[in-house]
C-alpha cells in the first residue's frame, strides 16, 4: 500500500516537473544538448587518445565506451528523475525544507522529486546510442545469466548513484555555506569509475570499492559482462551494495534533519 | 584614480568572502584536485606502454598536468554562477543600479577568488608535483616570465568565456547547463585532459584558432618547454586579440541582454 503510494506520488510530481521544464524551452533545449555534447567530447576524447596508443592493460576502446555509455546512461536516469538532491542545499539555507516537512509525504520523496534535470534526457539517449555501437564493436558471450544481469544492473547502479549523491547533497547540514562543492566533489570522483580500477593504486582501488562503491557501476560489471577475471560473478553483488547504500544514505539524512533549524524570517 | 579604488576594493571584498567560508574554501579546491587524481593513473597506465606519445614524454607529460591541474582551479565554481546566479535570482538589479562596470567589477571579483585560491592551488600543485615525482621545472627566467604572461591571459581568457556564457542565462533561466557545455568546450578544446599535439589533423587545427588553448594548451606547453620560443611572441599576440575580442562580444552581448532584461519578481 505505501509503497503504491509512494509509485503513484513519484509519478504525479514528475509528471508536474516534465510540464514546468516545458514552460521554458530554451532551457530545456540547452540542457539537453550539452548533456550530448560533454558526452560525445567524452568519447572523442577515448578516441584521440586510442588513436596514439597500444589497448590499456588490456582494455580495447570500445570496451571503455562501454563503461562510459553505461555510466552516463545511468547518470541521465538518475538526474531525469531524482535531480531534486540537488537542491537540498538551497533548501536548507532559505528554509524552504520547512514546507516538506509539514506535508504527510516522506520528505526525502519530496527531495528528489523537487526537479528533474532535462540534461538527464539527453545523457540517456547518447548514452544508450554509445551503449548500442560499443556492442557491436566489442564481444559479449551472452549466455542467459548475463542478460539477467543488465535489468538489475541498471536499477542498482542508478540506485547507487543516487544514495551516494544524496547522502553527499545532506552535508549541506552540517556545511551551511550557500556555494557547498562537497557534493559535487563526491560527485566527480565516479571519474574514478569510468576507467579500469586497476589503474589505480591500492588504497583508490579500496577507496573506491568500499567507501564510494563506483566501481561497482561500471568496472566491475563490465569485467563480468567481457570475462576478464576469474572472479567476474562478484558483479552480482551490486544490488547489495545498492541496498547498503540506501540504508547509509537514509540515516545520514536522518541525522542531518535532527540538526536543521529553520533559518526564520 | 578613484577608479581603480573602486575596482581594487571589489578584490580585497573577494578575497575576504572566498576564506571566510573556510570549509568551503578548501573541499573546492580538494575536488579540482580529484578529478585530476583519475587522469593522471589514466596517463600513468597509457605510459607503461610506450614512452613518447604525441611528442610528449613521461616527464613532459607530468608537467602539462600539472599545469592543466593549476590552471583549470584558478577560476573555480563560485566564479562560474556568480553571474547566473544574479540573474537567476534578480539580484542583478541591484548590480544594475550600482556605479560600476560590471563587467569590470566581475573581473575584479573573480581576480580576488584567484588570489585568494590561487595560494592554496599553488600549493597543492606543489604538493602533486613532489607526489607524482616530478622534478623538472623550467631552467630559464625568460621560461618563467613567459610562463606567468601565459597564465594571466590564460585567467583573463577563461574569465571572459565563463562570463559570457553566465550573461547567457538571460535568455535561459538556469546557469546549469550553459556552465556545463561552457566546462565541456573549456576542458576538451583548451587541451586540459588531452594535449593539442594529440589530436587529428583537423581537429588540431580547429583548436589553434579557438581562444581555449590560451586556457591550458598554451602555459603548459610553455612550462614543460615544448612551444618553439619563435611561436611564443606570435601565440601572445593572438591571445592578446581573442582578449579584445571576447571582451567587447561580452560588452555586445550585455548590451543585447539589457534590451529584454526581466527581473525576477516585482
Amino acid at each position: 500500500m505505501r509503497l503504491n503510494r509512494t509509485v503513484f506520488l513519484f509519478s504525479r510530481f514528475l509528471a508536474q516537473n516534465i510540464k514546468i521544464k516545458l514552460e521554458y524551452k530554451a532551457d530545456f533545449i540547452i540542457m539537453l544538448f550539452s548533456g550530448a555534447v560533454l558526452q560525445i567530447l567524452g568519447v572523442m576524447f577515448l578516441g584521440v587518445l586510442y588513436s596514439r596508443i597500444p589497448p590499456i592493460q588490456g582494455w580495447m576502446m570500445w570496451e571503455i565506451v562501454l563503461i562510459l555509455a553505461s555510466i552516463f546512461f545511468t547518470e541521465g536516469v538518475v538526474s531525469f528523475a531524482f535531480e531534486g538532491m540537488w537542491r537540498i542545499v538551497r533548501l536548507i539555507n532559505l528554509g524552504d525544507l520547512d514546507r516538506f516537512l509539514l506535508r504527510p509525504v516522506s520528505p526525502i520523496l519530496q527531495i528528489l522529486t523537487y526537479d528533474i534535470g532535462a540534461h538527464g534526457i539527453g545523457n540517456m539517449i547518447t548514452g544508450l546510442i554509445l551503449c548500442v555501437i560499443a556492442l557491436s564493436r566489442t564481444q559479449i558471450l551472452w549466455t542467459w545469466d548475463r542478460i539477467l544481469y543488465l535489468p538489475v544492473l541498471i536499477v542498482s547502479a542508478a540506485a547507487i548513484r543516487t544514495a551516494i549523491s544524496f547522502a553527499a547533497n545532506c552535508s549541506g547540514f552540517w556545511l551551511t555555506s550557500f556555494y557547498n562543492a562537497f557534493p559535487l566533489m563526491v560527485h566527480q570522483m565516479a571519474d574514478f569509475a569510468k576507467y579500469p580500477t586497476t589503474l589505480f593504486t591500492e588504497p583508490i582501488q579500496f577507496f573506491i570499492t568500499v567507501v564510494l562503491p563506483y566501481a561497482f557501476i561500471g568496472y566491475i560489471p563490465a569485467v563480468y559482462l567481457f570475462n576478464k577475471q576469474p572472479w567476474g560473478a562478484a558483479a552480482w553483488l551490486v544490488p547489495v551494495v545498492a541496498v547498503w547504500c540506501i540504508v547509509i544514505a537514509r540515516a545520514v539524512f536522518y541525522r542531518g534533519l535532527r540538526r536543521y533549524d529553520s533559518p526564520g524570517n | 584614480m578613484a577608479v581603480m579604488k573602486k575596482y581594487a576594493r571589489h578584490v580585497l571584498c573577494a578575497i575576504q568572502e572566498t576564506t571566510a567560508y573556510r570549509a568551503s574554501y578548501f573541499i573546492n579546491i580538494v575536488s579540482q584536485f580529484v578529478s585530476y587524481i583519475a587522469i593522471f593513473f589514466l596517463w600513468r597506465a597509457v605510459y607503461t606502454g610506450s614512452s613518447v606519445i604525441g611528442g610528449m614524454d613521461w616527464s613532459d607529460m607530468q608537467g602539462y598536468l600539472l599545469i592543466s591541474l593549476f590552471t583549470s582551479a584558478l577560476i573555480s565554481g563560485s566564479s562560474e554562477f556568480r553571474v547566473s546566479r544574479a540573474i537567476w535570482t534578480g539580484n542583478i538589479a541591484v548590480e544594475l543600479v550600482r556605479p560600476v562596470d560590471y563587467q569590470t567589477a566581475n573581473l575584479s571579483i573573480t581576480v580576488g577568488n584567484g588570489i585568494a585560491e590561487g595560494v592554496l592551488v599553488a600549493a597543492i600543485g606543489i604538493v602533486f608535483a613532489l607526489l607524482i615525482g616530478f622534478a623538472a621545472p623550467p631552467a630559464s627566467p625568460v621560461t618563467w616570465l613567459c610562463f606567468l604572461v601565459a597564465v594571466a591571459c590564460s585567467f583573463i581568457t577563461k574569465f571572459l568565456i565563463v562570463y559570457i556564457f553566465g550573461l547567457f542565462t538571460f535568455w535561459t533561466t538556469g546557469g546549469m547547463g550553459l556552465s556545463w557545455l561552457r566546462r565541456g568546450l573549456t576542458d576538451f578544446f583548451s587541451g586540459a585532459i588531452i594535449p593539442l599535439s594529440f589530436f587529428p589533423g583537423w581537429l588540431k587545427a580547429a583548436a589553434d584558432v579557438l581562444p581555449f588553448r590560451g586556457i591550458v594548451s598554451v602555459p603548459a606547453t610553455i612550462f614543460i618547454g615544448r612551444l618553439p620560443s619563435s611561436q611564443i611572441l606570435l601565440t601572445f599576440a593572438v591571445e592578446a586579440a581573442w582578449i579584445a575580442a571576447l571582451w567587447f562580444f561580452a560588452r555586445l552581448v550585455w548590451y543585447f541582454a539589457m534590451r529584454k532584461v526581466t527581473i525576477h519578481g516585482g
